[in-house]
Order: C-alpha cells, then structure tokens, then sequence
C-alpha cells in the first residue's frame, strides 16, 4: 500500500532514534525466555506509554543508522499474535499495536507501530527474569510487575523513576479523558454553540503575520 | 521553464491565540512548548524541529533544509506560531507538480492537533484563530494511491487556497478533526475532486490519529 510504502520510507529517511522512535538491526523475532525478547517487551510497553506512541524499526543499524534490511528469514520470525500473546502475559492492558512489513529498494524492513495508550497506561502485569551463567547461576529480573515502562527524551526506554515522570504520564492520561469527555459534550451541543467564534475586527498579529511572509522564506 | 521550475508550491500557517498577551510564554520555555504540543503519529514530526533553533526578539526561529524537507517556523513569547514548508511532492523528482491528497488530509489535521495542544489547556487563551494558505497550485494534479483511487475531473486554475477559522479553546481540544476536514474537501473541490465525502475525509483522518499506515 502506497501509504505504508511512504511511512517507511519517511522513517527510513529520518532514521534518528528518539523519544517515539527506536531501530534495530537485522535481527529475528528474539526466542523465548531472552533478554533481548523482554526488552522488546518494554520497549512496545513503553511506547503505549509515550504521547502518539511509538515506532521500532527493524532493518536499521543503530549506531551507523544504515538501512541493512532483513532477511526472509528475519521477516518471517515476526508474528503479530505471537507478540501479542507475549504482550498478553507481562502487560496490563495489552499494547494496541500493529506489524508492518515493507520491501524499500530492494529491502526489506519491520516495523511494530505502537499506539498510545487509550484509556489507562500500561503497566508490566509479571515479573521476567532470565538464566545468568555461573558460577554461580543466578537469575536477572529484566521485567518487574508493577513497573511502568516509558520513553525518555534521550530515546532510552525506563522504568519511571521519578516524579516528574510519573506526573507527565498522569498528564497524559487526564489530558486523554478529558479531550474524550470534551467530544462527548460537544456531541450534543447544537451547532450553534460550537465550532466557529468571531475573530476580532482588528487582527492584533497583522504585523506578525506580515513579518512572517516576508522573513520564513525558502 | 522545466517541470521542476514550474512548480513550487508552499503551505503557510499561523496560529493566533487570542486575546494577544505580549509576554505570555517566556522565551526560555518555547522550545519546550513548542516540543510538547508537537505530533508524531507518522514518520515525520509537525511541526519538525531540527538542531538549529535561532534566538530572535521575543521568538525562536527552526528551520529544516533537507532532501525533500524545506521548512521554517517561528514561535513567539506572545504565542504566536507561524509556518512555511515547500510541498514535499516538489522535492520528489516523480512527484513534482502533484499534491497528494492523503497527505493533504493528514498536514490540515496534524496543524489543528498541534494547535490544541499547544492552547487548548492554557487559561491565558480564550480563542485561538488558525490560517491557512497553499500556493503553487495552478495545474497542481491531486493524486491518490491504487488503494484509495479518486476522479479528479480538471486541474485547479487558481493558484492559491485561504482558509481561516478562529474557535474557542474547548471547541479547538474537542473538534480538532472538523475544520480541517471541512477545509481538506473544500481544497479538493478547487483541485477538481469534489466527490470526497466527509466521511472518508474522516476515514483517513482517523487513520492517522489511529497510526493505521498498512
């Protein structure tokens, strides 16, 4: 589809990782039970958490940005309800999510596009750990039940930390609902009660707007 | 005159909250505004902010001048937004001279959602007004994509298209999708399709909001 085509391509045309946007590598769908697996995890919890959500890209070096592909093989080691059901066991609510594949100029790349949250954030519903090899073998936890995943300015995905963070998620949340209570209302508002108001007789940003026509040329 | 000298088209938009308070965002705080109202629900972030932003008098000023991405904003301490980008589609070698009518729908939404964010919970504002203005758009050819295949019936004979709505604060946070649909069918009825309904000016509307790109 010529929007997907485009989506990837504007991605892969600004391919630097920020607070909405992650790369990987040529790399599979990790197995089971692997910290790069839970990782993914977080990062897709993350961006359910994130304002306007997120995106990883797979095909992408991270360090170099270069767009190396994947391989069939790669490719097909991306399942959308095999993530799902990932997502299912550790998130409360379940990411809503999609699985894009995309062959640009001769390559093949994936994309999980994440959507923000709808109602409430997600939180990590389980606590993962994974084997660490001895001696002596111990386990890591790399999932906490209880944690809230979230993106930070410096495209790092974390578990929130501080208060400041934990204020910018309630924000986010409220913010949400409110905007939803707000269409509900207007909804029933007669249409002479919403939409358009008059702008003033005299435009106090004239000069403004003359300034900006003249000084924001390309 | 080539077909990439004939072409070369520019949105241009101002967002005006009202009443003007000269000093309403100190300068120190616009970048962070500016970075917290923006929208990136698709590939490319509204508005962009590049690694250059400029101190001017009581302003910031971010320009971005990159393979098809041309574009300059400033932001006031007043509030006032101003916002110029070349039409992508002119920096495309196979798609100069085109405008492509989902992208259209998804710009027109991404300057209302930026603009609620931006003013919808700031109780210094009571009304914001929002403009628009594309030009180049003489024998400009609305496009479309196999999938979402549309009659264009003539190629537009004006150049420019103006619009302006000024809406309350609530209006702005709850009917963010409305005027730029409305604005979005009335463009295409100019550009020789005015059989897109707003229905499915709504459809990709929601598409965006709802990141559906597949």
């Amino acid at each position: 589809m010529a929007d997907l085509e485009e989506f990837f391509r504007t991605l892969l045309a600004n391919p630097r990782e920020t607070k909405s946007r992650d790369n990987k590598g040529a790399m599979e769908w990790p197995a089971a039970k692997t910290e790069g697996r839970f990782d993914l995890l977080a990062d897709i919890m993350a961006f359910s958490n994130a304002r306007d959500g997120g995106t990883i890209m797979f095909g992408i070096e991270n360090s170099t940005h270069a767009p190396v592909g994947l391989t069939q093989a790669q490719v097909s080691s991306f399942d959308k309800s095999n993530i799902f059901e990932a997502m299912k066991t550790y998130a409360s609510p379940v990411p809503d999510f999609d699985l894009e594949r995309c062959e640009i100029d001769n390559r093949w790349f994936v994309a999980i596009v994440v959507k923000e949250f709808r109602v409430i954030p997600t939180v990590c519903s389980r606590d993962a750990q994974i084997a660490v090899p001895g001696p002596p073998a111990k386990q890591k936890n790399v999932l906490r039940a209880g944690a809230v995943y979230v993106r930070t300015d410096g495209a790092q995905t974390i578990e929130i930390n501080s208060e400041q963070l934990m204020r910018d998620l309630i924000e986010l949340a409220t913010r949400r609902r409110g905007e939803d209570l707000l269409r509900q209302i207007a909804d029933l508002l007669p249409e002479t009660m919403r939409g358009a108001s008059k702008p003033p007789a005299v435009n106090p940003y004239a000069s403004d707007i003359e300034a900006a026509r003249r000084d924001l040329s390309l | 005159m080539s077909v990439q000298q004939q072409f070369d088209g520019h949105w241009f938009v101002t967002i005006q909250p009202l009443p003007r308070i000269d000093e309403r965002i100190p300068l120190n705080d616009l970048l962070t505004r500016v970075q917290r109202a923006g929208v990136m629900l698709r590939g490319w972030d509204y508005p962009h902010i590049d690694n250059n932003t400029r101190n001017l008098d009581g302003a910031i000023e971010n320009t971005t001048d990159w393979r098809e991405y041309h574009e300059r904003w400033r932001f006031s301490t007043s509030g006032f937004f101003a916002h110029r980008w070349r039409m992508r589609e002119d920096g495309i070698p196979e798609r100069v001279g085109t405008l492509d009518f989902i992208n259209a729908i998804w710009s027109m939404t991404e300057i209302f959602v930026f603009s609620s964010r931006l003013y919808g919970e700031d109780p210094t504002v009571e009304q914001v007004t929002v403009s628009l203005e594309l030009d180049g758009l003489r024998d400009r050819r609305l496009t479309s994509s196999p999938e979402y295949w549309i009659n264009v019936r003539h190629l537009p004979t004006e150049d420019t298209f103006r619009r302006e709505a000024t809406l309350n604060r609530a209006s702005l946070l709850a009917d963010a999708l409305v005027t730029p649909g409305r604005w979005a069918q009335a463009l295409f009825h100019v550009m020789g399709a005015p059989g897109l309904t707003e229905e499915t000016v709504r459809s990709h509307q929601q598409r965006l909001i709802e990141r559906r790109f597949g």
